[in-house]
């Protein structure tokens, strides 16, 4: 019955303590948070929490959700700033651990390679290091990165969801590539 | 291989992002083509773009493809459903279960009532007993006392009341006693006295054949407060034998029983 409804009407009906429109809404939209939240986080426990985090943050904020905006861009706008606190969390944990503050820097975000026996060592490496690229842009292009790249969201949605002009969603979106471009380049991977 | 600190100066970044991601109408997607034909830094750029994204669709798909979806617990929905189930539920059906999940609570309740019950009742007869053999001893008591009452506040009753009878009762007396009724005219204190008393006397012989009839008890208290009320209407109305001259005083005295005694 629910899933016939827009994210709005179900809002509306988990708004009037229907349980099962949240959970419609939970359903259509946690793949993507978790992409999203994977992309800025690059771990998979991480990603996870942050997503959860990010619902249940909807759930208790749905009284203040205006109709104005999307729930889409609502939903998004939450995880991001979920990974925003996991990030400076994380960040302020490793700090903790280590004197040299540069040596933190390059490590704070850097998942562990995932060894699979069907992988490479030279595939294990380069993925490390897309990691490493994409860890090391500012947040407002990497959020654009990776809602492209791992939401496969279109630009006029990604507008939507960042409240941003579709010229700056573009523009943001080429110097985060050409960011990657440079980091990616300098690292053995041109080699392979 | 790559410039890569080259600008794009050819002011096509947009029209470059739209093309590479494909969100172009067919317009635009020629005019970008027909430059890129000629723009060799565009064409280095469009190239390097296109190993980033390699590389990241690898990374995509290599570690976040696999993952499963995961099934996110939001402990806030479950305990709304648990509210809303336990609104539905009402105070009768609560007091249904719980008698349902323990008979044995049930019963104790229950029996527990019952000697609560028995133990009240016991009480109230025992109360009421009680209350009848006091007025029985009180009546008793005021049928041999009533005299001597009288004999005490006789003289200046009388006098008050043969001076002026209308006067010497107070507008607060009670005057709807059942033998006033029956006269119309008002008795002197002794006379109303004595008719209580009577009264009292006839209803002590009722309580004592019928003790248990509870009318008769009522109409025994009932006197019992008329008496009290009359004499302590009587004490404050009657004045002081100082305040009263000896040649007003026309009561008889033991003294002059005595001389009557002693002349025969």
């Amino acid at each position: 019955m629910t899933t016939n409804l827009t994210d709005e009407q179900l809002v509306e009906l988990a708004i009037s303590e229907n349980p099962n429109a949240f959970g419609e809404i939970v359903k259509r939209w946690e793949r993507k948070i978790f992409a999203l939240c994977f992309g800025m986080l690059s771990r998979e426990e991480e990603a996870k929490d942050a997503a959860q985090e990010t619902f249940i943050a909807a759930y208790r904020n749905l009284k203040n959700f205006r109709g104005d905006a999307k729930v889409s861009s609502w939903l998004h706008r939450i995880a991001v700033n979920q990974c925003l606190t996991t990030m400076r969390r994380a960040k302020s944990r490793q700090e903790s651990f280590l004197d040299d503050e540069d040596q933190a820097a390059e490590k704070v975000f850097i998942a562990p390679s995932r060894q699979m026996p069907s992988r490479t060592t030279e595939q294990n490496e380069r993925l490390h290091f897309v990691r490493q690229a994409v860890q090391s842009l500012p947040v407002d292009l990497r959020q654009i990165i990776v809602m492209k790249e791992f939401e496969e969201m279109t630009f006029q949605e990604i507008s939507d969801v960042l409240d941003l002009p579709l010229s700056t969603v573009k523009s943001r979106l080429y110097t985060a590539l050409k960011q990657l471009r440079m980091k990616l380049e300098r690292t053995p991977m041109e080699i392979v | 291989m790559l410039n890569n600190n080259k600008n794009s100066c050819c002011g096509f970044t947009e029209q470059m992002v739209s093309y590479f991601y494909d969100e172009t109408n067919q317009a635009e997607k020629a005019d970008f083509e027909a430059h890129l034909t000629n723009c060799s830094d565009c064409t280095d750029e469009f190239a390097g773009f296109s190993f980033v994204r390699s590389s990241l669709i690898e990374w995509r798909d290599e570690e976040f493809f696999k993952l499963e979806t995961l099934v996110f617990e939001i402990p806030m929905i479950k305990t709304i459903s648990q509210t809303v189930e336990s609104d539905s539920r009402s105070w009768f059906s609560d007091f249904r279960k719980m008698f349902s999940f323990n008979p044995m609570m049930a019963t104790a309740v229950l029996a527990a009532l019952i000697v609560c019950v028995g133990i009240v009742f016991i009480a109230i007869n025992s109360t009421n007993n009680s209350e009848v053999a006091e007025v029985d001893d009180k009546n008793s008591e005021k049928i041999v006392a009533s005299p001597t009452v009288d004999k005490t506040n006789e003289q200046p009753g009388e006098t008050i009341a043969e001076g002026n009878p209308d006067k010497s009762l107070p507008d607060k007396f009670p005057k709807s006693t059942s033998t006033e009724s029956k006269d119309s005219q008002p008795l002197p204190i002794r006379e109303k006295r004595l008719v209580m008393s009577d009264s009292v006397v006839k209803a002590s012989d009722d309580t004592k054949n019928n003790s248990e009839k509870p009318e008769t008890v009522r109409n025994i208290k009932e006197t019992n407060k008329e008496i009290k009320k009359t004499t302590a209407v009587q004490k404050q109305q009657v004045p002081n034998l100082t305040t009263i001259d000896d040649d007003e005083d026309k009561s008889v005295r033991l003294a002059d029983l005595f001389e009557e005694i002693d002349s025969k």
